[in-house]
């Protein structure tokens, strides 16, 4: 079956048990995307799948046939970071690194509203655990980021 | 982690759909957005040898919130984000923005959370967890860890979205091998049932959409989970309640998380129609209704703590839908 | 200077974990690999009769199985106290202990083959209440325990004329505190990979605080010269100390390779992670007060029950760090502590995040604000009255050098609004105060043979410039290799883009112990100092050589050498760097960092020592939700003493991090047991704060430079955990008036309390103090 991730269209054999999470990470060896609990709740997994953020560790891989992934390796373009990335590191937003790609993955879409206030990045993000920062530090990036494009105060 | 040894399959329609399921009678499960069906898999829970997914029935994905018709595919994030919906139905907007995670509310879909499997401390648990505890009434065992008992099994229903469509009036439309139908939503729920599996559909049958009466309604929904997200409600309530000048033209009432099913309590707010609702009759209300809630221990807070978090929440829900600060 | 000291210095390694590309145990694949699966105990305390492998054999694909018997060496972090297996012999001590283990192609079929491993057992009396292990015991847990206990650790310690205090004390206060289990939740579930290859060397790649002590550990156990075991720390994510001991699994995967001559993976699940625990200890504990009338502490005596849970692991410093870690902040000239820690069948505690501090502290914080109330004095006040001065000693002979706790506490006051607050907010509101202190690393190694520094730092210089720094040191996120970075940096006056910090190898890396106690920036920080400036002298020697000035003369600034006044003889650090290679064709130094002598000299007098000490007082205010119980945090203003900060950013995210952590223990997070077993192994059931709940912090960093610390620094990552617990619990007292001494405070139980409150005679706040704080 096709799989399309990061923009470039993979050729492979997918066993109906298969999760995208085990795809990525195994087949495709993209390894950012990460794996933090057996029951769905931790959201390390978060890939986009059209442009929503999913968790991929409760999406079966056949299913997501023809639909566009992104993964944290595909998030910056061409040279540098993405400006939600650099806002990131500049914030001192990561500490251990591991709920990040889950989290810029969540955050990522946000950055396409009109306008976003702490409250709306905090309940964003409610649904991706961080175990380092106490999310004081990813709000703040992330506010930052939108602010940079002018959606945020 | 999922174990082999199933296949999956593809329908494009809900007449394709009920083919495969005729195909193997007792055999299959249907797999809508899966963040129910898949963690119960990864503990071994409704193994099965057929996953059908509903997910390319394009019919199942409708979503028309001016018309109040919501596809069982549609997923909870767009409920919580229609304008149109919160506008005229604001407890089923609300309890898609309660439910779950931000996430996970892309791929979860309404007609999965109708149909979520009951939920207890006993039995969302790993494999090796319930193996070494021995298993349950629920899971092919003896006993009931929670209530000593044999015969019933108290596993709570924790769908977020049902007692605000109880509220709204909500019908649902199901296929079967027999052909479709259209129901009340209650109907779907079977008190008597026990935890095991308190739904009424027939084998094969598929949820294919949910329809919302035109009236304009004032609701609300009020929900008690540990934290934010993505906690499963411990006890909540959906009101729904309009006003003839003093007097209640419509009240509705209806919880989740705190039985085997989603209650809706017709017999004890029908006789309040025409009366005004005071804040006598609020509590008297909310007394009563909560002699007929039956939480057990057996998700993160204690009973007594649920039953009096309901009980707040529906008077200060009533209080909150009479004086319109919304 | 180049000012990357005390800077907003971005985490070096951030580009590569924020893209995705930093690698995790779990990451790494070898050729050839197999995935490897452990059969785990169902039952909590038991004999094992059988193990039948009979039907696991028959999956195909299954490469090696494996029992305790194979490698029944025993091993665990603290030299004294080794009785961990990596898999059960003979008998379970706790649900969820690896009995069996099985190698196979594939995770699945690991997994299938696990599944059919068949172990009968003969169960054993279970242990689950501390309290039943003190006496009475039928069949103890270890046998190593004395007479019919499952004692595990017994310390009693008496300084100054305690009963003296107490007789004729104007006031005293008790308070008796009941601590569920909490644990790490670190995010990443401990991963490794075992290799042992036909050169006969065995390298391990683990997900590990302690890459030193797992190298040990390996060697032990397999019988293995050390310098035949490598262990490779790739990234970590988060420890927090749950990844602070050698850990069974670890051993399990080496042991597999070792028998199938082919690499070994084991990824635990997170149900596997809370099974492995080495959390905090479910304690009880007691705190007695004496004070004269003027609110003077003359006396104070701790008493804790822990619950070690079934090893040892850290847990004969935890019993020594719930006594001896209440000797400050405040001058306490009479001390008495009696700590025991207990076997149970509840999977292993261990170190976390402010390791045996933090259930003392809170009794202790507690305490104080009773007394206050007693005294009808203001809890700030009393705390200031009390405080340990700098440069002092403690009774029990801690040298306390830096120390800004007033600052901390007038910054923590003056920034909240103290005085207009406190008793004044109305019912529901409440503003709190909490203060601590903690060890800035452990004076003690824990190995005293062979001896050698605590820690080492190696630089390298290329050829074209590049400086390589080997440590030791387990950057788990909190950003040591940026700090190491940054000093090295500092010292040699080049751009931070000129160090690269090498990821542990202990084929490379010298000696550092590792990450727990608090202990890196400030060891390896000055191993580090030292190691650079041994470099700088051989640059400036280079400059010397090159422009005939003397070597002192120059100074290390804007990528080069120059000789203030002396314009023309500037030297650029490539430049030097050459001239300093031109006859050895190589340029490199180290240093080390040993501490200081410290410390009494009766039995148990290391434990707690350090060379420095932080500092910290916090205020919180809280909004408690009268109708539902919740407790809602607004604000905590977060004052702390770190020394210099060496990195602001850094040193904030340490205490936003640990306030979350501190948080979680107090509102919510407990590993629930119903016996023996454990009720929540999962994220969705053990309740973390979530990004909604958690409160606006604002961090002050008020701490002046200490005397010995690298570039005046001191540590950041533990102390800052401790003080938000009581005050909180303060504040929740100043808002409705009902003290709680049992944690968590989950809303449930909050509700109950206000419920009894208001039939006991009504809901009030606390009466204000006669005096307020000016
Ligand atoms: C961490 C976590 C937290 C959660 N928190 C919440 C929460 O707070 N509140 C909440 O309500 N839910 C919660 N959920 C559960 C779940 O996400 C939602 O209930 C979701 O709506 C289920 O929908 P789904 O499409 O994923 O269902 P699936 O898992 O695909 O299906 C659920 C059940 O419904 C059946 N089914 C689905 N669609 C149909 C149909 N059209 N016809 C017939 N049968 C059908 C399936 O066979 C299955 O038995 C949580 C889940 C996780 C993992
Ligand atoms: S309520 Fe009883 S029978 Fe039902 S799932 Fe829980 S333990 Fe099992
Ligand atoms: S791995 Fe935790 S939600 Fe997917
Ligand atoms: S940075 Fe470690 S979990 Fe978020």
């Amino acid at each position: 079956m096709k799989l399309r991730v990061n923009s470039l269209e993979y050729d492979l054999a997918v066993l109906p048990h298969r999760l995208l999470v085990d795809l990525l990470r195994e087949d495709l060896g993209l390894t950012g995307t990460k794996r933090g609990c057996d029951d769905g709740s931790c959201g390390a997994c978060t890939v986009l799948v059209d442009g929503k953020p999913r968790h991929s560790c409760l999406t079966l891989g056949r299913l997501v046939e023809g639909k566009e992934i992104t993964t944290i390796e595909g998030v910056a373009s061409g040279d540098g970071l993405h400006a939600l990335q650099r806002a990131f590191v500049e914030k001192g937003a990561l500490q251990c690194g591991f709920c990040t790609p889950g989290m810029v993955l969540t955050a990522l879409p946000l950055l396409e509203r009109v306008s976003l206030s702490e409250e709306e990045v905090r309940e964003a993000l409610a649904g991706n655990f961080c175990r380092c920062t106490g999310y004081t530090k990813i709000v703040e990036a992330v506010l930052s980021a939108a602010k940079a494009r002018g959606r945020a105060p | 982690m999922l174990a082999e040894g199933f296949d999956l399959h593809r329908p494009s329609s809900v007449a394709e759909a009920l083919e495969f399921a005729g195909r193997f009678p007792g055999e299959f499960r249907y797999l809508a957005g899966g963040t129910d069906v898949l963690p119960g898999l990864f503990h071994g829970l409704g193994a099965t040898r057929h996953l059908i997914s509903l997910q390319d029935i394009a019919e199942l994905r409708a979503f028309v919130p001016e018309e109040g018709r919501i596809g069982a595919m549609v997923p909870l994030g767009t409920l919580a984000e229609s304008p149109e919906l919160r506008a005229r139905f604001p407890a089923v907007a609300e309890a898609a923005r309660q439910a779950a995670s931000p996430n996970l509310r892309n791929s979860s879909t309404l007609g999965g959370n109708l149909l979520l499997d009951t939920r207890c401390t006993y039995y969302n648990q790993s494999a090796f967890w319930r193996e070494a505890l021995g298993y349950c009434l629920k899971n092919g065992g003896e006993e009931c860890r929670v209530v000593q008992n044999r015969e019933r099994c108290y596993a709570a229903y924790c769908g977020d979205l049902a007692p605000s469509l109880l509220v709204h009036d909500a019908r649902i439309e199901v296929a079967g091998p027999k052909g479709r139908h259209l129901r009340p939503l209650k109907d779907l729920y079977d008190p008597q049932a026990d935890g095991r599996t308190p739904f009424r559909l027939g084998p094969g049958e598929i949820l294919l959409s949910v329809s919302l009466p035109h009236e304009k309604v004032r609701s609300t929904y009020l929900k008690l989970r540990a934290r934010s997200a993505p906690d499963f409600p411990e006890a909540s309530v959906a009101i729904a309640l309009t006003l003839e000048g003093k007097k209640l033209r419509e009240l509705r009432v209806a919880a989740s998380g705190v039985a085997t099913v989603p209650l809706l309590f017709e017999d004890l707010t029908l006789p309040l129609i025409g009366h005004a609702m005071t804040e006598e009759v609020a509590r008297d209300l909310a007394e009563k209704v909560s002699r007929r809630l039956h939480p057990v221990t057996n998700t993160a807070f204690p009973p007594d703590y649920r039953k009096h978090v309901f009980r707040h929440f529906l008077m200060s829900g009533i209080h909150e839908l009479q004086s319109g600060t919304h | 200077m180049t000012g990357t000291i005390g800077g907003r210095v971005p985490l070096v390694d951030g580009p590569q974990k924020v893209t995705g590309r930093a690698q995790y145990a779990g990451d790494l694949q070898r050729p050839g690999m197999l995935h490897a699966k452990i059969v785990r105990s169902t039952e909590a305390h038991a004999r094992i009769l059988s193990i039948d492998f009979s039907a696991a054999r028959e999956v195909p694909g299954v490469a090696a199985l494996l029992s305790g018997e194979r490698y029944p060496r025993t091993f665990g972090v603290l030299p004294i106290t080794q009785d961990e297996t990596l898999l059960a012999v003979g008998k379970v001590r706790y649900r969820g202990e690896g009995v069996a283990a099985v190698a196979a192609t594939t995770v699945e079929a690991a997994e299938r083959a696990a599944r059919l491993v068949k172990v009968e057992y003969e169960p054993l009396p279970e242990y689950d209440d501390p309290r039943d292990s003190t006496g009475g015991v039928t069949v103890k847990i270890h046998d190593e325990s004395p007479g019919s206990t499952n004692l595990q650790k017994e310390v009693r310690q008496e300084f100054g004329p305690v009963d003296e205090a107490f007789h004729s004390a104007a006031h005293t206060v008790e308070v008796s505190g009941t601590f569920q289990g909490v644990t790490h939740a670190a995010l990443e579930p401990h991963a490794v990979i075992a290799e042992y290859g036909p050169d006969g060397r065995l390298t391990v790649w683990a997900s590990t605080q302690v890459p030193h002590y797992l190298h040990r550990a390996l060697a032990r156990v397999f019988d293995l010269p050390a310098h035949r075991v490598r262990v490779i720390k790739p990234e970590v994510g988060g420890g927090f100390g749950g990844k602070g001991d050698p850990m069974p699994h670890e051993l399990v995967a080496a042991a597999l390779s070792l028998e199938t001559r082919r690499p070994v993976k084991l990824v635990l699940s997170r149900e596997e992670v809370f099974y492995l625990n080495h959390g905090r200890h479910p304690t009880r504990n007691k705190v007695r007060l004496a004070a004269g009338a003027d609110g003077t502490l003359t006396g104070l005596e701790v008493e804790a029950l822990i619950d070690g849970g079934a090893s040892s692991s850290f847990g004969t410093v935890t019993t020594y760090y719930n006594g001896v870690l209440s000797v400050g902040p405040y001058r306490i000239p009479a001390f008495r502590y009696h700590g025991q820690r207990v076997y149970t069948n509840h999977p292993p505690s261990g170190a976390m995040r402010a390791h045996g501090s933090v259930n003392t502290r809170y009794s202790l914080e507690v305490a104080m604000d009773i007394l206050a109330e007693r005294l009808g004095m203001d809890p700030t006040e009393l705390r200031l009255r009390n405080f340990l001065p700098p440069n002092t000693t403690t009774l029990n002979e801690f040298r306390i050098t830096s120390n800004s706790v007033r600052e901390c506490l007038l910054a923590a006051r003056e920034r909240s609004g103290w005085a207009k607050k406190f008793r004044s907010l109305p019912l529901g509101q409440g503003i709190g105060v909490g203060c601590g202190f903690f060890i800035s690393g452990s004076n003690s190694p824990i190995h005293f043979t062979p001896k050698f520094p605590q820690s080492t730092v190696h630089l390298k210089v290329d050829v074209d410039g590049g400086v390589t720094v080997h440590s030791g040191a387990a950057d788990i996120g909190q950003g040591s290799q940026t700090v190491l970075a940054q000093v090295v940096a500092e010292v040699l006056g080049v751009p931070i883009e000129r160090i690269h910090v090498s990821e542990v190898d202990t084929d490379t890396s010298p000696v550092d112990l590792g990450s727990y106690s608090s202990r890196v920036t400030f060891m390896m920080g000055n191993a580090a100092e030292r190691a650079a400036r041994s470099l700088l002298e051989q640059l400036k020697k280079a400059a010397s050589d090159l422009t005939g000035l003397p070597a002192p003369s120059f100074v290390p600034a804007g990528d080069a050498l120059s000789a203030p006044g002396h314009p023309e003889a500037t030297i650029d650090f490539l430049t030097a760097v050459h001239k300093a290679m031109e006859h050895s064709g190589a340029l490199q130094s180290s240093g080390s960092y040993e501490s200081p002598p410290l410390g009494g000299s009766f039995k148990g007098a290391k434990a707690g020592t350090s060379p420095a000490y932080s500092f910290s007082a916090y205020v919180a205010q809280v909004d408690v939700d009268l109708d539902t119980g919740r407790i809602g945090v607004g604000k905590v203003w977060a004052a702390f003493d770190c020394g210099t900060p060496l990195n602001p950013l850094l040193v904030e995210g340490q205490i936003e991090g640990s306030i979350h952590m501190g948080l979680g223990q107090l509102l919510g997070e407990e590993l629930r047991y119903r016996k023996t077993r454990l009720m929540n192994p999962s994220l969705l059931d053990y309740k973390t704060v979530s990004a909604t709940e958690m409160p606006e912090v604002e961090c002050l960093l008020v701490g002046k430079a200490d005397p010995e610390g690298p570039f005046g620094a001191k540590e950041a990552g533990e102390g800052p955990l401790p003080p938000i617990l009581p005050a909180v619990a303060n504040a929740v007292y100043d808002a409705i008036g009902i003290r709680f001494t049992d944690l968590p405070l989950t809303p449930d139980r909050v509700w109950r309390a206000l419920r009894d409150a208001e039939k006991a005679g009504g809901l009030r706040k606390p009466r204000p103090p006669e005096a307020h704080a000016r």
